[in-house]
C-alpha cells in the first residue's frame, strides 16, 4: 500500500537507534557511521532487518550525516546507493508480514545558517537537494528530515524534498526541555512551517526521553492536523562508571509510547540508546490501541522563527514598513539605510504588533532585490510573523523563499492574472495569502460584489489546495469622504464574509477617514465597529493611541483577554509611551551642555535632543544646528571618551542622542527642500568569514554624526563586493573591519583588490585584531584603534581632500 | 576518549553587574550606565540558555589527536592525567538581540556584548568548579583551562574540538569556516586533571 495511505489509516511504526547499535557492532567513536554502509554492509543490512522483525514498517536509512559537506560526489553517491541497497536488502529478508517501507534519513548539516552563521540559505538547499536526489534515484519510499535544531534549516531541507521529488516526507525536529529549538522556534510554529510546506508528519526525537518530551507532544497533537510523530530517546544519559547508559528501560519506555499513541501520534519510534527491545515492546503495547483519526484544526495561523501568531481574536498587522506617502523612509530606502528601517520594525512590536507587514514599493526601487533584502534583514532581529506586500510576483517569490516561517502574504485579487501569479507561489512555500475583493471590473459598490469576487477567489485557491483556513480576505476599507456609504458597505462584507464564508478578514482600517480631519477619531470608531463586526486583523499604525484604545478595550469586552491582563499591561506600560514618550530621567555625571541641545545630546537623552532640536528649527537653520550645536555637543563627549572621563556605552548614548536631532533635522529638510550638508561618503564593511559587526557599527553612528554619509555593506562581505561598492557610490573612504586573526588573509585580499581597481580609495581598518604595526603591513592609509580614531582619520582624509 | 560525550545544563547564574559594565570598556557604574544595564537586563529576560557539553579523555589520547606542538599544552598539561573537553554555549538569542540593537542603538548593543560575554564566563565557572569538585572527590586536582588560540595552542585545534564534541547536535554551537564560532557567545576549553 502506499505509504501516505497507510499512515491515513494507522499508526505507522518507526525504527530504533542506528548508532547505537553500531557502535555495539564496533563503530569506533569518531568514525562516520555512513561509511558502514559499504564498509559492514552486512551489519548494517541486519539491523534494517531486526527493525523490520520487530514491527516497524519503515527503517530510516543509515545516511543521517550523508551529505556534501561531509562526503565528495563519488562517496556520497556510493554511501546512498549502498544504504538504500542494504534496508532494501533487509526488507527482503524480514519475515515480518506487515507492510514496509524505506525512508530516506536526512540529519542537520552541522552548520548555522546566514547571518549568525556562514552557510547561505540556498547552499543549504543544494546540499540537501544532492541527497534528495541521490535518495530517489535509488528508491526509496519517504523521507524523514529529523533532529533538526533549527526552523530556517529545516524549510531549507523540505524545500530540498519538495523541488526534487514528490516523496512524502515527515520532519521531526530535537526539541529542549524548554520545549524549543535551539534557536528558538516553539512546535507550534514548526507545525505551521511544516504543514505550509507540505510535509506528511511533523515531530519530535532525540535529546529527550519519553516523559521529558510530554509537553511539546501535546502540543503538537493540538496543533497539528497532519499526523504526529514521536522517536524519543532511550530517557536521559547518565553516566555510569566509566561508560554512558539510558535510563529509561524497554517496558518503561513502551509504556509511554502507548500513551501517546493514545493521545493521538501517529507515527511511532525510538532515537539514541533505543534498541530493538524498545520497538519490538512498543508495537506489542500499542497494537490493539485504534488509532485516534487525524483530525483538520482548521486554525489559520502565520509563523516566524520563533512563535505562530494565531488568528483566534483579532490581530494587529504594524502597516509602518512600507513608503506610500512617507519622504523620509523613500530617503531611507534610497539610501540603505537599514537602520530607519528596522527601527520602525523595533517600534511597532514594542507597542504591541503582532505581524509586520514590508512593503517597499517605490519608484527607483527595486523591488526584486529589496523586499528579500529587507525580509532577511528583519527576520534577522524581529520574531514577529512577517507580512510580504508587493504586487510583484518575483519580488514576492525570492522573499517568501527565504522567509523562515510561514508568512502572511499580501496580496492576491480576484483577478485571473493575479489568482495564477500568487496560488502557485502560496501552495509551494506555505502562508496565508490576503485576497482583496476587486477584480477585472474593479471593486464592486456592493457588499454582495465583494463577497462574491470573495467566493471567487476562495474556489479559486482551492484548485490549488490551499484551503480556507489559510485565506483572509480583505473586503477593502474605502474613504468615506468620497462615499457616504463606504464604511457601511465593508462592514456588512466583513459579516457576510465571516459568517457566509467562513474565512478570516482583514481590512487597512484607516483609508476610511481619507480627507478628513482628526483621521485617527474616525478610524479608532470604524475599526471598533469593525471588529463587532467581525474583523480578525486590522492593518494600522501601531503608533496610534486611539486605535490601540480600541483595540485593547475591544479584547477586554469580548472576553478575549483573560485576567484582563494585556489591557493593564496595555494601559501602564504601552499608553504612557504613545501618549507622552518616556525618557529615563537620570542626572548626568558626564558633564552639562551649554544649551538645552547641547545638554541633551551629551547626557545622551533621545527624547529630549529631538524635542530641543525641533523647537531650534523654527528660528536657526538646520547648518547652524549643526554647526553650533551638535557638533560641539559630540566633540564634548569624544574629547571626555578619549581623555577616558567617559566610557564606550556613554559615547554611544550620546551619538543616539544626535542622531535623534538630526532625524528632525532630515525630517524639516525634506519637508522645506533644501539639503543638508554632507561631507563624503564612506564604505563600511566586515571582511568576507568574519561575522562580528559590533564594532563597524559603532564606526558607521560615530561617522554618520560628523556628517559623513555611510555606505554600510554589513558584514562577511566579498572583496569584490567592496570593490563594486566603492566604485557605485564614488566613495573616496573606505573602513574595513576584522576581529579574529583567521580573518586577516579575507582583510588583505579587500585591500589588494582595491588598490588594484580603485587606487585613490583612502583605506581605513580596525577591529580587534589589527594593530598600527599590521595596518603598516597592509600599507593602508589609517589605522583607528576605536570608532573616535576612525572619525578623526576620515575628517583627516577629508580636509586633505578638500 | 574514555566516554562519548555529555550534555549539561545550567540554571542562571547572578549577573556580576561590574564584569558586565568591565567587558563593555567601563571602569565605574554610573547612574546612566546603571539604567542603560537594568533596560538591557530586561532585554534579556529569557534570552539564555546555558549548555555544556565534554568529553573526558586520558591525556595521551589528547595528544595522538591534538599533537605535540603546542609548548602551552605541554605546559598546561604536564603531569596531568586526564583532559576534560567542554564547549558551552549561553545560546543565539543575545547575537539576535546585539544584532537587532546595533544599529538602531549601538550604546545597548555594547552593554548586551558585554552581558553575554560575562554570561559565558560564568558558566564556564561554573561547569569548571563542578570538574573539580569531582576531581577532588577521586583525590585530583584540576587545572585551569585554557582555549584554541590561546598561546601558541593553534585556533584551528577548534576543528578537532568541534569534530570530537559533536556541538551542533548536543548545545547548538557551530563552526564557521573561518573558524569562528556561531552563536558567538560560546567557548570551548580544555581543563587537565592530574594527581597534583
Amino acid at each position: 500500500m502506499d505509504f501516505k495511505q497507510y499512515l491515513q489509516q494507522n499508526t505507522v511504526y518507526l525504527d530504533g537507534g542506528m548508532g547505537t547499535l553500531l557502535q555495539k557492532a564496533g563503530l569506533p567513536l569518531g568514525e562516520l557511521p555512513e561509511r558502514w554502509n559499504l564498509t559492514h554492509a552486512d551489519v548494517v543490512t541486519e539491523i534494517h532487518t531486526a527493525y523490520f522483525d520487530a514491527g516497524s514498517h519503515v527503517v530510516a536509512t543509515n545516511t543521517f550525516g550523508a551529505n556534501c559537506l561531509k562526503f565528495d560526489d563519488v562517496d556520497l553517491e556510493n554511501i546512498i546507493r549502498a544504504a538504500v541497497d542494504n534496508a532494501r536488502a533487509a526488507k527482503a529478508a524480514s519475515k515480518g508480514g506487515q507492510e514496509k517501507y524505506i525512508a530516506l534519513d536526512i540529519g542537520p548539516t552541522g552548520k548555522l545558517l546566514k547571518p549568525y552563521g556562514d552557510f547561505d540559505f540556498e547552499e543549504v538547499v543544494e546540499t540537501f537537494a544532492k541527497t534528495v536526489r541521490l535518495g530517489v534515484k535509488y528508491g526509496v519510499d519517504l523521507v524523514l528530515i529529523e533532529t533538526m535544531g533549527d526552523s530556517y534549516e529545516t524549510k531549507a531541507a523540505l524545500l530540498a524534498v519538495k523541488e526534487n521529488c514528490d516523496l512524502p516526507v515527515l520532519v521531526s525536529c530535537a526539541y529542549g526541555e524548554d520545549g524549543k529549538l535551539m534557536t528558538g522556534a516553539s512546535p507550534e510554529a514548526m507545525v505551521a512551517l511544516a504543514e505550509g510546506m507540505g510535509a506528511d508528519g511533523v515531530g519530535i526525537n532525540c535529546s529527550l526521553g519519553p516523559k521529558q518530551m510530554r509537553t511539546v507532544v501535546e502540543r503538537l497533537l493540538k496543533a497539528a492536523s497532519i499526523p504526529v510523530l514521536v522517536k524519543p530517546n532511550a530517557g536521559l544519559p547518565v553516566a555510569d562508571g566509566e561508560s554512558t547508559r539510558y535510563n529509561v528501560d524497554e517496558d518503561a519506555f513502551a509504556d509511554d509510547m502507548a500513551d501517546f499513541v493514545k493521545m493521538g501520534a501517529r507515527l511511532v519510534g525510538g532515537c539514541c540508546g533505543t534498541t530493538l527491545d524498545y520497538i519490538a515492546k512498543t508495537v506489542a503495547k500499542t497494537k490493539g490501541i485504534q488509532s485516534l483519526p487525524l483530525t483538520e484544526k482548521g486554525f489559520t495561523c502565520v509563523s516566524s522563527y520563533t512563535h505562530a501568531v494565531y488568528f483566534d481574536k483579532p490581530i494587529l498587522i504594524g502597516e509602518r514598513i512600507n513608503p506610500t506617502g512617507k519622504k523620509r523612509f523613500r530617503q531611507a530606502l534610497a539610501e540603505k539605510d537599514v537602520g530607519y528601517i528596522l527601527n520602525e520594525g523595533i517600534t511597532q512590536q514594542e507597542k504591541g504588533a503582532h505581524v509586520l507587514d514590508v512593503n517597499v514599493g517605490a519608484p527607483d526601487i527595486n523591488e526584486k532585490t529589496e523586499l528579500p533584502r529587507y525580509v532577511k534583514e528583519l527576520q534577522a532581529v524581529i520574531d514577529l510573523p512577517l507580512q510580504i506586500d508587493t504586487s510583484d510576483p518575483i519580488a514576492m517569490e525570492r522573499a517568501m523563499r527565504l522567509y523562515n516561517g510561514k508568512p502572511l502574504v499580501n496580496s492576491v485579487n480576484g483577478k485571473k492574472e493575479s489568482m495564477d501569479a500568487v496560488f502557485p507561489l502560496v501552495q509551494k512555500y506555505g502562508g496565508v495569502v490576503v485576497g482583496l475583493t476587486l477584480d477585472e471590473s474593479g471593486i464592486p459598490t456592493t457588499a454582495a460584489g465583494r463577497v462574491a469576487i470573495a467566493e471567487k477567489i476562495i474556489a479559486e485557491a482551492a484548485k490549488y489546495g490551499i484551503a480556507k483556513k489559510n485565506i483572509v480576505i480583505d473586503p477593502l476599507a474605502m474613504a468615506i469622504s468620497a462615499d457616504a456609504d463606504a464604511a457601511e458597505v465593508t462592514l456588512t462584507a466583513v459579516r457576510q464574509i465571516r459568517e457566509q464564508l467562513g474565512v478570516h478578514t482583514s481590512l487597512g482600517v484607516s483609508n476610511v477617514s481619507f480627507g478628513l480631519p482628526a483621521r485617527d477619531t474616525v478610524n479608532a470608531a470604524f475599526f471598533a465597529l469593525a471588529l463587532e463586526n467581525g474583523l480578525s486583523a486590522a492593518i494600522m499604525n501601531p503608533n496610534s493611541a486611539e486605535m490601540q484604545k480600541t483595540y485593547r478595550a475591544f479584547c477586554a469586552l469580548k472576553g478575549m483577554d483573560g485576567n484582563f491582563a494585556e489591557y493593564i499591561r496595555f494601559t501602564t506600560e504601552t499608553l504612557p509611551n504613545l501618549t507622552q514618550p518616556a525618557q529615563a530621567a537620570v542626572k548626568g555625571e558626564v558633564e552639562t551642555g551649554a544649551t538645552p541641545l547641547q545638554n541633551a545630546i551629551v547626557r545622551g537623552l533621545k527624547t529630549e535632543a529631538g524635542t530641543e532640536c525641533a523647537a531650534l528649527l523654527s528660528q536657526y537653520t538646520a547648518q547652524e544646528i549643526v554647526e553650533k550645536e551638535i557638533v560641539p555637543a559630540l566633540d564634548t563627549v569624544g574629547k571626555a571618551y578619549e581623555e577616558k572621563r567617559a566610557y564606550l556605552p556613554q559615547l554611544l548614548m550620546s551619538a543616539e542622542a544626535a542622531k535623534a536631532a538630526f532625524e528632525k533635522i532630515k525630517l524639516h529638510v525634506l519637508k522645506t527642500g533644501g539639503a543638508t550638508a554632507k561631507k563624503c561618503k564612506v564604505v563600511l564593511a566586515t571582511v568576507k568569514g568574519d561575522i562580528h559587526d559590533i564594532g563597524k557599527n559603532i564606526v558607521g553612528t560615530l561617522l554618520e554624526n560628523y556628517g559623513f554619509t555611510v555606505v554600510d555593506l554589513g558584514r562577511d562581505v566579498k572583496p569584490e563586493a567592496v570593490v563594486d561598492a566603492v566604485l557605485a557610490e564614488s566613495a573616496p573612504i573606505v573602513g574595513l573591519s576584522a576581529l579574529m586573526t583567521t580573518t586577516l588573509p579575507s582583510m588583505a585580499e579587500t585591500v589588494t583588490l582595491l588598490r588594484e581597481k580603485v587606487p585613490a580609495v583612502k583605506i581605513m581598518v580596525g577591529g580587534a585584531v589589527l594593530t598600527q604595526e599590521y595596518a603598516d603591513k597592509l600599507g593602508v592609509d589609517g589605522y583607528a584603534k576605536d570608532g573616535m580614531g576612525a572619525v578623526r582619520i576620515a575628517e583627516a582624509f577629508y580636509t586633505k581632500m578638500k | 576518549m574514555l566516554d562519548g560525550v555529555r550534555v549539561k545544563t545550567y540554571p542562571a547564574q547572578a549577573v556580576d553587574r561590574r564584569e558586565v559594565l568591565r567587558y563593555a570598556g567601563c571602569q565605574t557604574e554610573t547612574a546612566e550606565l546603571g539604567v542603560a544595564l537594568d533596560e538591557c537586563l530586561r532585554l534579556c529576560d529569557n534570552a539564555f540558555s546555558y549548555r555544556v557539553c565534554y568529553s573526558v579523555w586520558t591525556v595521551e589520547h589528547f595528544f595522538e589527536v591534538f599533537g605535540k606542538a603546542s609548548q602551552t599544552a605541554n605546559t598546561r598539561l604536564a603531569a596531568c592525567e586526564y583532559v576534560v573537553l567542554f564547549a558551552g554555549t549561553v545560546g543565539l538569542e543575545i547575537d539576535r538581540l546585539i544584532a537587532k540593537y546595533a544599529s538602531v542603538a549601538p550604546s545597548k548593543a555594547v552593554l548586551l556584548q558585554g552581558l553575554g560575554a560575562e554570561r559565558i564566563e560564568s558558566l564556564c565557572d561554573a561547569f569548571c568548579q563542578d570538574v573539580a569538585a569531582q576531581a577532588a572527590e577521586k583525590g585530583y586536582r584540576a587545572k585551569t583551562r585554557f582555549s584554541a588560540g590561546y598561546g601558541d595552542f593553534s585556533l584551528t585545534a577548534q576543528k578537532e574540538i568541534f569534530l570530537a564534541l559533536d556541538c551542533a547536535r548536543k548545545i547548538g554551537l557551530t563552526l564557521t569556516d573561518s573558524l569562528l564560532m556561531s552563536p558567538t557567545k560560546s567557548v570551548t576549553a580544555i581543563v587537565g586533571i592530574g594527581k597534583q
